[in-house]
């Protein structure tokens, strides 16, 4: 395998669950995430010659998801992320806890998707744990600005969230 | 229910892709060697066309310019420019595809604008200097060559002309380019708008 395969096999092996969730954030439908997916690793692919290490790799990869996401979302309106429907078969009362989790990730999938699309794009990166200076250099925003804006994301998903588990009487 | 609890589950949850094998890693280094190749033969077949046609418009010049008026000549100058100005729009046009996307995501979204909106101008300014040129190129080589002809070949030919290039170029303006127009319109101003949430940041 040449050097370069091996690069870019270590990058996708570390990244593809956040690269991943990023495609999940942006479009539910698992499969043209897949489809985004696979875009962003021929971006990555075209881009590897680019990387010169002035940034971390993760902020490097994460650049690359985002932007190939914004373009696939705006190229592609077809698969723009619809909003999901307001109920979802959810697990009867008293089944496994397993179930339970699912049907939260769900609902947190159905908050999401009520989010603009911008906002979609920052706490799919907060969710990957990146620090505000992280996501500051990935979209090029301010990073003190950006603390307060996701602040009122996280409160606005969460109050999403909420209304979602009293509409289910969870 | 708080944040660092949603944060768990978003991140537990099962990821669906197939795991990255050589034979992937190959498909899509082919793909990218293809594609390149293809690209770069492209580029040869072109700079050789638009070479041996500056040749070709040399030579028809030089040896048939003394039997014509000046309107020869300022027919065959017209397509240098116009073989010229096309040149230019197109290496303009390949410079914005060279831009990768792992830049800031604001610079990218800038960047992408900027093509959206060269694309733009190809359609509503470009398109019509080029019909603009080719009309005048055939009006000075019809009148050259009509010069000695009857004065109803000297009217019809170049209305026939005129009616064909500027009609062609309305039908096309308002049936495929309109259409092209309104999808550059629509991507231009969502990308404006998030590049304007971002700056906003």
């Amino acid at each position: 395998m040449e050097q370069r395969d091996k690069l870019f096999a270590g990058i996708v092996k570390e990244n593809q669950g956040a690269i991943y969730r990023i495609c999940l954030a942006y479009l539910y439908d698992k499969s043209h995430a897949a489809d985004l997916y696979q875009e962003i690793l021929v971006q990555v692919w075209k881009s590897m010659d680019n990387y010169k290490g002035a940034a971390a790799m993760s902020t490097w990869i994460y650049r690359i998801a985002v932007n190939t996401a914004i373009t696939y979302n705006t190229k592609y309106s077809k698969y723009k992320h619809d909003e999901l429907p307001k109920y979802i078969n959810l697990p009867e009362e008293g089944l496994q806890p397993v179930l339970e989790k699912e049907a939260q990730l769900n609902q947190l999938s159905i908050a999401i998707s009520k989010l603009e699309e911008h906002d979609r794009l920052l706490i799919s990166l907060v969710l990957e744990d990146l620090s505000y200076k992280e996501i500051a250099e990935i979209t090029g925003s301010n990073t003190n600005n950006i603390g307060v804006r996701i602040t009122r994301i996280k409160a606005r998903l969460l109050k999403l969230m909420n209304e979602k588990t009293d509409d289910y009487g969870l | 229910m708080d944040f660092d609890e949603l944060q768990k589950s978003w991140k537990a949850q099962p990821v669906d892709i197939p795991e990255l094998k050589p034979e992937m890693i190959d498909e899509l280094a082919s793909k990218w060697t293809k594609q390149q190749r293809k690209l770069k033969r492209v580029n040869i077949f072109v700079s050789v066309t638009f070479l041996l046609v500056f040749v070709d418009l040399g030579w028809v010049y030089c040896s048939f310019h003394e039997g014509h008026t000046i309107f020869f000549g300022g027919s065959i100058f017209m397509m240098f420019v116009m073989m010229c100005i096309y040149l230019a729009m197109l290496w303009r046009g390949l410079s914005f595809d060279k831009f990768t996307a792992d830049t800031a995501s604001n610079i990218y979204l800038d960047k992408y604008i900027r093509k959206l909106r060269w694309q733009r101008m190809l359609i509503t300014r470009y398109s019509w200097i080029y019909a603009f040129m080719l009309w005048l190129l055939f009006m000075f080589y019809c009148y050259d060559v009509t010069m000695k002809g009857s004065l109803q070949m000297k009217l019809i030919i170049p209305a026939v002309i005129s009616i064909y290039i500027w009609g062609m170029q309305l039908l096309m303006r308002f049936t495929k380019k309109k259409k092209q127009l309104k999808n550059i319109d629509d991507l231009i101003a969502e990308m404006t708008e998030m590049k304007e949430r971002m700056d906003a940041l």
